[in-house]
């Protein structure tokens, strides 16, 4: 009977991880996403844009390619690092709640943000496997910029979570929105920019100054695997958001479209930031979220002091 | 505010930029590719001389002479229209064809080299008449 629950539990996993909403789902829906940001930054550019299916042929094409020669245990440890950005991403996707009741556990939301933080750290890993000197100063960025960024999102995360008194991601989904929550919410959106290497804190992929930065000394179907690693992170990222701002309602299939149509609206909101905004300097950016942490730093505070009785 | 503005008037109005393979319209003067008449071409070779991109590749020979264009290498600078005094070459006022081999554009011309014409023999001026000697005949006494 244990062992029966043991694999029904581990069957359900790693069909939540490769088809829905992992892989089979998550896949597609990083394509789509990273058109409509590329859509939308061009149509208010006053440009065309590139065609639906511009990012599949992308892929397509760098996966084409022939893998590049890397000799040695360096050059192993480089192409290590655009695989297990694309595991993490995938199972960060995996955790998401897009239908109701899909089971996960108590501090899967802890297991989510590690896992979404994982793409930006094998991208620092990246950058200084390779020795360029651009992708060593595009890591550098990164790193800086990760760990200011994250202050505020994770404070904003455990101000969410300790209001509901959860980390579990699904009770979260299900419970109703609190201003506190929407505060959250609001610094979560303003941490994605960073999160997605967004205008206006692209610079650690500065193409003008560093080239792709990090990723300057990869080429095909690595290329392509850090490419579909960066659209799943889009897809984890907005969908975490999604899941805590649109609640469950409704029959089974209106979810999932909810989902999407709520990931897409984001999208659409970090796009519009991007295309208003110039790149910002690294001191600049980071004054810029060491000041929003502070606030959210507050709200968490006594959002925890709150539920502990002390207020 | 006004950045904000503008980008929601640009996300509502027609884009400037055309989806391939539709091309832009060019304007007159326009640099396309460069194109040859061999009948005018007197095999100078100044064009090729002019090329700094080596787009333009001549060879001379006795009976004949080579004139072949790469536009994957042409610059579009226009410097052997400008040195072209035979007026052979000329550029074409529209977009570059898209080309998915290599070298799908390179064109080469082998042009007979043609005797050159005499240039027109001026008239003679007449000799100075020496003392002693007859004048020639029907001039003037």
């Amino acid at each position: 009977m244990t062992q029966t629950i043991a694999l029904s539990a581990s069957t359900d996993a790693l069909l939540r991880l490769l088809v829905f909403p992992g892989l089979l789902f998550a896949v597609p829906c990083a394509w789509f996403l990273v058109w409509l940001e590329r859509k939308a930054v061009a149509r208010m550019q006053q440009r065309i844009g590139p065609p639906f299916m511009q990012p599949f042929y992308d892929f397509v094409k760098l996966m084409s390619k022939a893998w590049p020669r890397r000799e040695g245990l360096s050059g192993a440890i480089m192409s290590f690092w655009p695989l297990l950005a694309v595991a993490s991403a995938a199972g960060a996707v995996g955790l998401l709640p897009v239908l109701p009741n899909s089971g996960g556990f108590a501090g899967d939301l802890i297991l989510l943000l590690a896992l979404l933080e994982m793409p930006s750290m094998c991208l620092v890993a990246a950058g200084f496997s390779s020795r360029s000197v651009f992708a060593e100063i595009g890591s550098v960025r990164e790193a800086i910029l990760s760990v200011s960024y994250n202050v505020v999102f994770l404070l904003a995360l455990v101000s969410i979570a300790a209001s509901q008194h959860s980390f579990r991601i699904e009770a979260l989904a299900q419970s109703s929105a609190s201003p506190l929550r929407w505060l959250g919410v609001a610094a979560i959106l303003v941490c994605l920019s960073g999160k997605l290497h967004l205008n206006p804190f692209s610079l650690s992929n500065a193409e003008q100054e560093i080239y792709a930065g990090p990723l300057t000394e990869y080429m095909g179907p690595e290329l392509a695997l850090w490419e579909l690693a960066h659209g799943l992170e889009w897809v984890a990222a907005t969908g975490l958001v999604a899941t805590l701002v649109v609640p469950h309602f409704g029959p089974a299939w209106l979810p999932p479209l909810l989902f999407v149509a709520a990931i897409a609206i984001i999208v659409l909101l970090l796009a519009f930031v991007a295309a208003a905004t110039a790149r910002l300097a690294i001191d600049t950016s980071v004054r810029f979220y060491s000041r929003c942490a502070l606030v959210f730093a507050a709200i968490a505070l006594v959002s925890a002091l709150w539920i502990g009785g002390k207020l | 505010m006004n950045t904000l503005l503008l980008l929601i008037k640009n996300l509502f109005s027609r884009p400037v930029t055309v989806r391939f393979p539709a091309a832009p319209p060019v304007r007159s003067g326009y640099r396309g590719l460069v194109e040859y008449d061999a009948t005018k071409c007197t095999g100078c070779g100044m064009c090729a001389f002019r090329c700094t991109s080596r787009a333009i590749v001549f060879r001379s020979g006795k009976t004949d002479f080579k004139w072949s264009y790469d536009p994957a290498q042409c610059t579009f600078c226009a410097r052997c229209i400008d040195g072209c005094e035979a007026g052979a070459l000329t550029m074409a006022a529209e977009c570059p064809p898209v080309y998915l081999a290599a070298g799908a554009l390179k064109r080469a011309y082998v042009t007979p080299r043609q005797r050159p014409t005499p240039p027109a023999q001026p008239a003679a001026p007449a000799a100075p008449a020496l003392p002693g000697t007859a004048p020639a005949p029907g001039e003037a006494k």
